[in-house]
């Protein structure tokens, strides 16, 4: 469990480097569904089923397929993947760098804790996390009416944003 | 008797600067009347001042006692008296008379010449001021007096040289003047201070106690430099030909009889310090050795009247010097004194033709004026041949000592041969005077509308001529000079002078003849450039110095020092030092995310790399 | 620090940095800003799994809501941007003009 935990937190970091290292719009929505994806195995591992159902819903599939769409409007002529020189050359920096902070801590690496929620070991579907969030609905009502109208707000801002023959869907043709 | 002579002799010299200051003052009571007229007080003022020196002379012959008389103490400190005194001796005594006698008669002549001036009454004011501190330097016994007489004549040359102020070269002659005459006080004023610190007293009689030692040698160039100054000595001659841009009553008073003699009566005056030291003499000798010889020179070829009679006016105070330079300040001085008549009436006969000739001044444009103007051209004739030193005029019985003595004399050979060469210039260019402004015919205006009806006019003339031929004999026979050896030389030597002056007339009448036909297409340019062009003197000297003083104060102190150094080191220091660091950090908050979001990140490694060392 | 520790903030300055250095798209701006929050989705969870307060396990979520407000603004932002702009590709985002 250990190991495969490590694999996916490496995971993780390379694929932000990845994401990080400036390729084009393409590859950077690839690099971040895959972070996204090792995200829910972490989240999974430490027992977090539901916030790991829940990021990959929403967040993978919800938001990160509109941002792929969205790659076609920031489309490249020439995609730089990782056969570029450049992406090439950050990946490289960007790696001595975790490194070399991985060095500073390498150190106190003995406080590892895997102590997941409920204290069981095993997979399971229902563990505290959906109890937690269920909270929501009594408890964070407040949190929850603040929520929908952040949304509600982030839909107009949305709209103004693209209203009108200027910046909107519609064009002069 | 002393006391009776001391008596009536300051009661003289006050008498004659009171009846000076007389008109001077009347004018400022009646200066609202129009019909005032200074001219008739002033004239009246002069001959009455003349006769009372006249007193002064004759008690004096009766009397011949040197005396120095304290009239009152000015200021008087514990350490440093000034006295008002006077001092009556040979040289006070009988220059008094002799220029006395010369301005009253220019000033008589000057109302002719300049009758039509609206301004006529400031200008007798000035010449009377001017012939007031003439009697104060004469007679000064201490050096405040003198610098005192000494300074108001230059402040009135100043003043008479640009009186036609609207024309730009009388401004200009009249700035040469002023700044080559200060460069003359700065000389006297370092010899002033000098006594003062060395010997604590501005006495004369005082100073004259002093020992003769290397170090009176400071004092005594300075005083030579006065005296180059003010008497247009070579170097710091070219104020003197310019000065001729003034009205000819101003020239013919200031710039030739008096004034400019008042250098050389100071190293008269001084020479008892320099009797013994032959550094000095040896100067003074060479000095006015090259004095006489170049300013002869440059005379040869002007064209314009009054600057060949001036330049004749420099080339004899040269000639001064070099009696003073021979150790004889009694020639020196009788020189002065005889010059002062033959040299007014050359300038009042000059005057006189450019007057009638509606301002003319190109001997070029003249000629003639023998038959058209008969006793101008007498008076003319008489004081040239005076200048020449023709024998038993009064030219000659100063002029043939001083070369006398110098050729009796053992010293500078260069010198003599300078001045001799001099001497006989002077006969060149009187003769090219002669036969360019009397003989020949007539080259003025067709019109011609002068006449000697003018009493006033001719009266002068004829009572400078008069004195021109009598003086020199009354004065050698009144000065006995103490100097003077008795001594025999050969008839060479002692006709040298003469026979110098006789080459020169001979050959420049040989000249003037053959100048009428023109054999070349163009005169021969070299040496007559350098005599017409004034030896580049004040080319070289008025252009060239302030030239490179300008280039260096262009160049060095305000391109290199103010513009670059200072500049680079004062605001443009500051400026590049704190424009990288404003431009960096403006850079930074131009409101630009990216730069914020670096600073994030920089700011939180740090904050992160300091929280690990301070926790871990 | 655990190595999960370590790997998430890392995984934030490494958002970070890919934010603050070489974007050429404004979208790969955002997807560094989504990486961001993604990595304090895991920090946050990861915080209220570990302590097992399972209260706080609603925070997570709301900031996934947030985070959808944001990434929502964001590319509406891109497609104006592309709209007016013809293209996403930025130099400098300043605040002070377009």
């Amino acid at each position: 469990m250990t190991y495969i935990m490590l694999l996916l937190l490496m995971g993780m970091i390379m694929g932000l480097v990845f994401v990080a290292s400036n390729p084009s719009p393409y590859f950077g929505a690839l690099g971040l569904v895959a972070v996204a994806s090792v995200g829910c195995g972490i989240l999974v591992n430490y027992g977090g089923s539901f916030l790991s159902l829940v990021l990959f819903l929403i967040y993978l599939g919800g938001m990160l397929v509109v941002f792929a769409y969205s790659a076609a409007l920031a489309a490249d002529p020439f995609p730089e993947g990782l056969g570029n020189w450049f992406v090439k050359l950050l990946v490289v920096v960007y790696m001595m760098g975790i490194t070399s902070f991985s060095f500073l801590f390498s150190g106190k690496w003995h406080e590892f804790s895997w102590v997941p929620v409920d204290e069981i070991s095993e997979f399971s579907v229902f563990r505290g996390d959906v109890g937690g969030v269920a909270l929501m609905y009594s408890f964070g009502g407040i949190f929850l009416i603040i929520g929908a109208w952040v949304l509600l707000l982030a839909l107009f801002v949305v709209l103004e944003l693209t209203r009108g023959f200027n910046s909107g869907a519609f064009r002069a043709i | 008797m002393k006391l009776f002579y001391a008596c009536s002799a300051s009661t003289c010299v006050v008498l004659i600067l009171l009846l000076l200051l007389y008109p001077v003052i009347l004018s400022f009571i009646r200066s609202k009347s129009p019909k005032f007229e200074i001219y008739y007080h002033s004239v009246i003022a002069l001959g009455l001042s003349f006769y009372i020196s006249m007193m002064l002379l004759l008690l004096s012959l009766i009397l011949p006692i040197n005396m120095t008389v304290t009239i009152l103490p000015w200021t008087n400190t514990d350490v440093f008296d000034m006295d008002i005194s006077l001092q009556f001796d040979l040289y006070s005594v009988m220059f008094m008379p002799v220029a006395l006698y010369v301005t009253w008669q220019i000033l008589e002549f000057a109302y002719t010449y300049m009758h039509a001036d609206p301004q006529i009454n400031r200008f007798f004011k000035y010449l009377l001021i001017f012939m007031t501190a003439m009697i104060i330097f004469v007679t000064a016994n201490n050096l405040l007096q003198l610098f005192i007489g000494w300074e108001i004549m230059g402040i009135m040359s100043f003043l008479l040289i640009g009186w036609w102020h609207g024309r730009a070269d009388a401004n200009i002659a009249a700035l040469q003047a002023m700044i080559y005459n200060r460069v003359g006080d700065i000389g006297l004023i370092y010899a002033m201070a000098w006594f003062a610190i060395i010997h604590n007293s501005w006495d004369i009689q005082h100073i004259f106690q002093l020992p003769q030692n290397e170090k009176i040698n400071l004092p005594l160039i300075a005083l030579i430099i006065a005296a180059t100054g003010k008497s247009a000595q070579f170097s710091l001659h070219p104020w003197l030909p310019s000065a001729m841009e003034g009205p000819t009553p101003v020239s013919a008073l200031l710039h030739s009889s008096t004034m400019v003699v008042a250098g050389i009566f100071l190293l008269v005056r001084m020479n008892p310090l320099m009797e013994f030291n032959p550094t000095i003499l040896t100067i003074c000798l060479c000095l006015g050795a090259l004095t006489t010889f170049f300013s002869a020179l440059c005379a040869l070829t002007q064209n314009d009247i009054k600057k060949i009679v001036a330049f004749s006016t420099s080339s004899q105070l040269g000639l001064m010097m070099v009696a003073i330079g021979l150790n004889q300040p009694d020639l020196a001085f009788l020189h002065i004194c005889t010059h002062a008549f033959f040299k007014a009436l050359l300038f009042l006969c000059s005057g006189s033709f450019i007057h009638s000739l509606n301002g003319e001044q190109d001997i070029r444009k003249m000629g003639g004026m023998l038959y058209l103007m008969p006793i101008t051209s007498s008076c003319f004739t008489l004081s040239i041949l005076s200048l020449m030193g023709v024998p038993f005029m009064t030219g000659f019985f100063s002029k043939d000592t001083i070369l006398e003595a110098m050729s009796a004399s053992y010293v500078n050979i260069w010198a003599i041969t300078l001045t001799l060469m001099a001497t006989s210039f002077t006969a060149v260019y009187s003769l090219r005077l002669i036969f360019f402004v009397l003989m020949g015919r007539p080259r003025t205006k067709p019109v011609s509308t002068m006449n000697e009806h003018d009493p006033y006019a001719i009266k002068p003339l004829v009572r400078l001529a008069v004195a021109s031929i009598i003086t020199g004999c009354l004065l050698v026979h009144y000065m006995v000079p103490p100097k003077m050896p008795v001594i025999t030389m050969p008839p060479i030597l002692k006709l040298a002078a003469l026979i110098v002056s006789l080459i020169g007339f001979v050959i420049a009448l040989g000249l003037a003849f053959m100048a009428n036909k023109q054999l070349k297409p163009k005169p021969p340019s070299g040496p007559h450039h350098f005599s017409n062009m004034l030896g580049f003197f004040p080319t070289i000297i008025h252009r060239f110095i302030p030239k490179i003083i300008l280039t260096m104060a262009q160049k060095i102190a305000s391109k290199m020092i103010d513009q670059t150094w200072l500049k680079k080191t004062g605001p443009k220091a500051a400026s590049n030092i704190n424009k990288p660091l404003a431009t960096t950090t403006s850079n930074v908050q131009r409101g630009m995310i990216k730069p914020y979001i670096t600073l994030f990140l920089l700011t939180l490694t740090i904050a992160g790399i300091l929280v690990y060392f301070t926790i871990f | 620090m655990t190595p999960v520790h370590f790997a998430f903030s890392s995984a934030f300055m490494l958002s970070l940095s890919g934010l603050a250095f070489y974007r050429t798209h404004l979208l790969s701006a955002f997807l560094c800003l989504e990486g961001m929050m993604l990595s304090l989705f895991i920090a946050i969870s990861l915080w209220a799994l570990q302590l097992d307060t399972t209260g706080f396990l609603t925070s997570p979520v709301l900031l996934l809501a947030f985070s959808a407000c944001e990434a929502s603004a964001g590319l509406a932002l891109l497609v104006a941007t592309a709209r007016t702009h013809g293209t996403d590709r930025l130099q400098n985002l300043n605040l002070f003009q377009c």
